[in-house]
């Protein structure tokens, strides 16, 4: 019983890990905390934004693969073309202290 | 109460290994200023570990564990000898009935169905609209989750097409489906053993997060590793969740991949954000927000910090983020 079961795990697994290979590189924009880090170290900052936010932080392993784990509170963003102009220079300066 | 099949988890594990290994495209650009920010300027913490907590096994749920806590010695992953607490959790929340999870037809409200996150910062209520946008939220014109003709969603809805679909490969004849199971399937729950450091050992490099298990809840439930969001997106699926992160399947039985508020069941006097479970190094978890809805802003690389009163501790991420903590500050039992 052991030996079949031995057999069946080693058989899904590679079929699991195969056919996950194939789906995973579908790309559905789901991605963006793992893009951040393709080409990062671990512990290096990161940052990227979804949803009109902005999350900030640094690149850890999850499942021995690089993405970016926020540590800042997320950043709420707003289109410069929605935003009057006197606005769009404050939140400029804002940004400049960063 | 189901006992966790270990055979099953090596090639579970592999996979989410291997899917996590895949580069892919899609990102967003955007012409954009930072307005607001939502922080807790006003915490006076440090991200040392210089001050400890120990475990509090009073923290948990009466319900939330099958026996009694014990204590037996335990090698850390640092090589020491310590310790550590035997928790043999139910693996069924204690504090509430599991939620639905997937809508029925596509006029289905959010009060229906449960919710839906693929970690880039947005929480979806699975409504019929919810099905109906999927083509232009995903950018694919093969989402077709529902019957055209009777408006019906397609919902995995016995245990054979949970089995099949609940899985990071998709049988294809489930792909275009909700997915959903019922903890009948596991015999109301799966459940689990941990061992947890009593006195959390931090060490001088951090540890990263497998493709297991992050911690224990209060009340409970595992706090698993992220979700493979792309593997079940490449087979046209949504792994319901129900409203508080929480999915079922024959695996790991019911688990969370987020942290909605469901488990924050030990409440902090001092307005801090309330305690919602333990990491499996024996640092505490609390929730992102304290009463006043702000979250820190001095949170370390595996999103901790020290205070006065709970000593080195993590604060979760937002539901959304498809994860709980980013790495373990402290060592693990083996």
């Amino acid at each position: 019983m052991k030996i079949f079961n031995v057999i069946k795990a080693l058989t899904t697994g590679f079929l699991l890990a195969t056919s996950c290979s194939a789906l995973s590189h579908a790309g559905h924009g789901s991605n963006v905390p793992w893009e951040a880090c393709e080409e990062k170290a671990i512990n290096e900052d990161c940052s990227y934004i979804s949803h009109d936010k902005k999350a900030t932080g640094t690149c850890q392993a999850m499942n021995k693969v690089l993405m970016c784990v926020r540590n800042k509170p997320l950043e709420t963003l707003i289109d410069k073309a929605t935003q009057p102009a006197s606005e769009q220079k404050q939140s400029v300066k804002s940004l400049a202290k960063r | 109460m189901r006992k966790l099949n270990a055979p099953i988890l090596a090639p579970l594990a592999v996979c989410i290994l291997a899917l996590s290994l895949a580069a892919c495209n899609g990102s967003d650009t955007q012409s954009s200023v930072v307005t607001e920010t939502t922080t807790d300027e006003g915490t006076t913490t440090d991200t040392s570990t210089d001050f400890v907590v120990e475990v509090d096994p009073f923290n948990f749920e009466s319900d939330a564990l099958i026996s009694s806590i014990t204590t037996q010695t335990c090698t850390l992953s640092n090589g020491d000898e310590a310790s550590c607490y035997k928790i043999d959790i139910a693996g069924a929340p204690s504090n509430y009935e599991i939620g639905v999870f997937c809508p029925r037809n596509i006029t289905s409200t959010a009060d229906e169905a449960g919710i839906w996150f693929d970690g880039t910062g947005e929480v979806y209520d699975i409504t019929g609209d919810f099905i109906l946008n999927l083509p232009t939220l995903y950018n694919d014109n093969h989402w077709q989750l529902y019957d055209e003709g009777t408006g019906l969603v397609n919902v995995t809805d016995t245990q054979e097409s949970c089995d099949g679909a609940a899985r990071p490969n998709v049988e294809e004849q489930y792909q275009n489906h909700c997915v959903e199971c019922s903890i009948d399937y596991v015999d109301g729950g799966i459940s689990e053993s941990f061992l947890i450091p009593i006195t959390p050992v931090a060490t001088t490099q951090n540890s990263s997060i497998g493709n297991t298990n992050v911690g224990v809840a209060l009340n409970g439930v595992v706090l698993a590793a992220p979700a493979p969001v792309e593997a079940i997106l490449g087979a046209y699926t949504i792994a319901a969740f129900d409203d508080c992160a929480g999915h079922i399947n024959l695996v790991a039985g019911y688990h969370y991949h987020g942290e909605a508020g469901c488990s924050q069941t030990q409440i902090q006097s001092d307005g801090h954000a309330a305690m919602m479970g333990y990491a499996l190094d024996g640092f505490g978890i609390f929730g992102m927000l304290n009463e006043d809805g702000l979250e820190p802003t001095d949170l370390d690389e595996c999103r901790g910090h020290t205070d006065d009163t709970r000593g080195y501790h993590y604060h979760a991420a937002d539901v959304s983020e498809n994860m709980f903590i980013g790495c373990f500050k402290g060592a693990t039992a083996r």
